[in-house]
């Protein structure tokens, strides 16, 4: 370092760390932010093309009645299973929606004190926090499970008579549903637990600025 | 026709105002990255964001603070959302009161004895990583020169408290950086 620094003296020594000069053009900041723009308009995009997807498919599941009265259901067990596709097409619909109103970032403004920035980060967290504790409700898990019952009852029920035709049919149902608890039940108290304390974390920040 | 005339001024000032401040405080944007990682690649992504966010901020800079407030205040939350997203780093991280409980002062022995100014810089880099986001904002303020008034508007705390807060670093600091001082290498 440059012996005329003045000793004894951190804000000199501090400002005379060598820097690289760093700049971007006016230009090649707004091709940026076009792209950010792009990608989240994307990622919108994404999560709303599913749920149509998931939408139309039950809808035209809900809709296609023949298609039921070939599998040998009689005509209430078709339209029972008819109604499960009709809620699991809603559901489609209504957890896109959740979705995205719950994992859609909130940009703070840039120019907002410290103070609004550890809270609408705490804030964001926490909706995320409650959305996982309420999961069941908030993602309409409960209407998933539902509709998926409404439209494999009826087919257990036309087997109930050939047991062996019912294990085969129920088997990977079974299994597919204790895998999916057995996965989703520690991950969702892992999620809550970290969340939690990253909360009271930041709420520990916020509370310096009481003083 | 008109309304696009307004928005075409508009992006000017914004381009403007964006290369002034780049141009004034291109290096203390550069050391305030450097206080809040450590990590060479990253900090460029940091300091890539800082910049991203000046420009996006001066769409709405209204001048009623000066520039180099709303610069620091920009620059200072960009970099503590980075430190408050990282959760190992965020859990380390202890008030300035705090500090001297904790090993970063382990092989720093030369209280009395003056140090060399890249120990003092290195020691000061090492102080500040491990400083609460609101101690961390008051001590790179302080250090960049910022006066209390100006760190008040940064931080959004009133002036006494800043005052107070600055007072504290600063006995802190003396005593971290001990009688002898630093003396040029």
């Amino acid at each position: 370092m440059p012996s005329e620094i003045p000793t004894n003296d951190l804000q000199n020594v501090w400002q005379s760390q060598p820097t690289e000069v760093f700049k971007m053009s006016a230009e090649k900041l707004r091709r940026k932010a076009q792209q950010d723009d792009r990608k989240a308009r994307l990622a919108v995009l994404f999560s709303a093309a599913t749920a149509i997807l998931l939408f139309l498919w039950f809808g035209w599941g809900f809709l296609s009645f023949q298609k039921f009265q070939t599998f040998g259901l009689g005509s209430f067990g078709t339209w029972i299973a008819r109604l499960g596709c009709g809620v699991l097409s809603l559901w489609g619909l209504y957890s896109g929606y959740k979705t995205y109103k719950v994992f859609w970032p909130n940009p703070t403004a840039s120019d907002a004190g410290l103070k609004t920035t550890l809270q609408s980060y705490r804030q964001q967290l926490e909706r995320r926090r409650d959305y996982s504790q309420n999961v069941w409700l908030r993602s309409g898990l409960i209407f998933c499970f539902l509709g998926i019952a409404m439209v494999v009852m009826p087919v257990l029920v036309r087997d109930i008579v050939t047991p062996l035709r019912l294990l085969a049919n129920l088997g990977p149902i079974l299994a597919l549903l204790i895998l999916w608890l057995a996965i989703f039940i520690p991950q969702r108290k892992r999620r809550l637990r970290k969340l939690q304390t990253e909360i009271d974390q930041l709420r520990a920040f916020e509370n310096e600025y009481q003083m | 026709m008109q309304q696009l005339e307004t928005m075409r001024k508009e992006d000017a000032s914004q381009d403007s105002l964006y290369e002034q401040a780049a141009e004034t405080f291109s290096s203390a944007l550069e050391r305030l990255a450097r206080a809040y990682e450590l990590d060479a690649e990253t900090r460029r992504d940091l300091l890539q964001g800082i910049h991203f966010q000046l420009w996006r901020s001066f769409s709405k800079f209204d001048q009623r603070c000066s520039l180099r407030t709303w610069v620091y205040r920009v620059a200072h939350n960009v970099a503590t959302a980075h430190v408050i997203r990282q959760r190992r780093v965020r859990e380390r991280l202890v008030n300035v009161e705090d500090i001297e409980t904790i090993d970063i002062l382990a092989n720093s022995h030369s209280s009395e004895l003056a140090i060399s100014q890249s120990q003092a810089l290195e020691r000061l880099s090492r102080l500040i990583q491990r400083l609460k986001p609101l101690d961390r904002q008051i001590i790179v303020s302080y250090l960049e020169g910022v006066p209390a008034h100006a760190i008040s508007e940064i931080t959004g705390l009133s002036p006494a408290n800043v005052t107070m807060k600055v007072h504290r670093i600063t006995k802190i600091l003396k005593r971290w950086f001990g009688e002898g001082g630093v003396h040029a290498q």
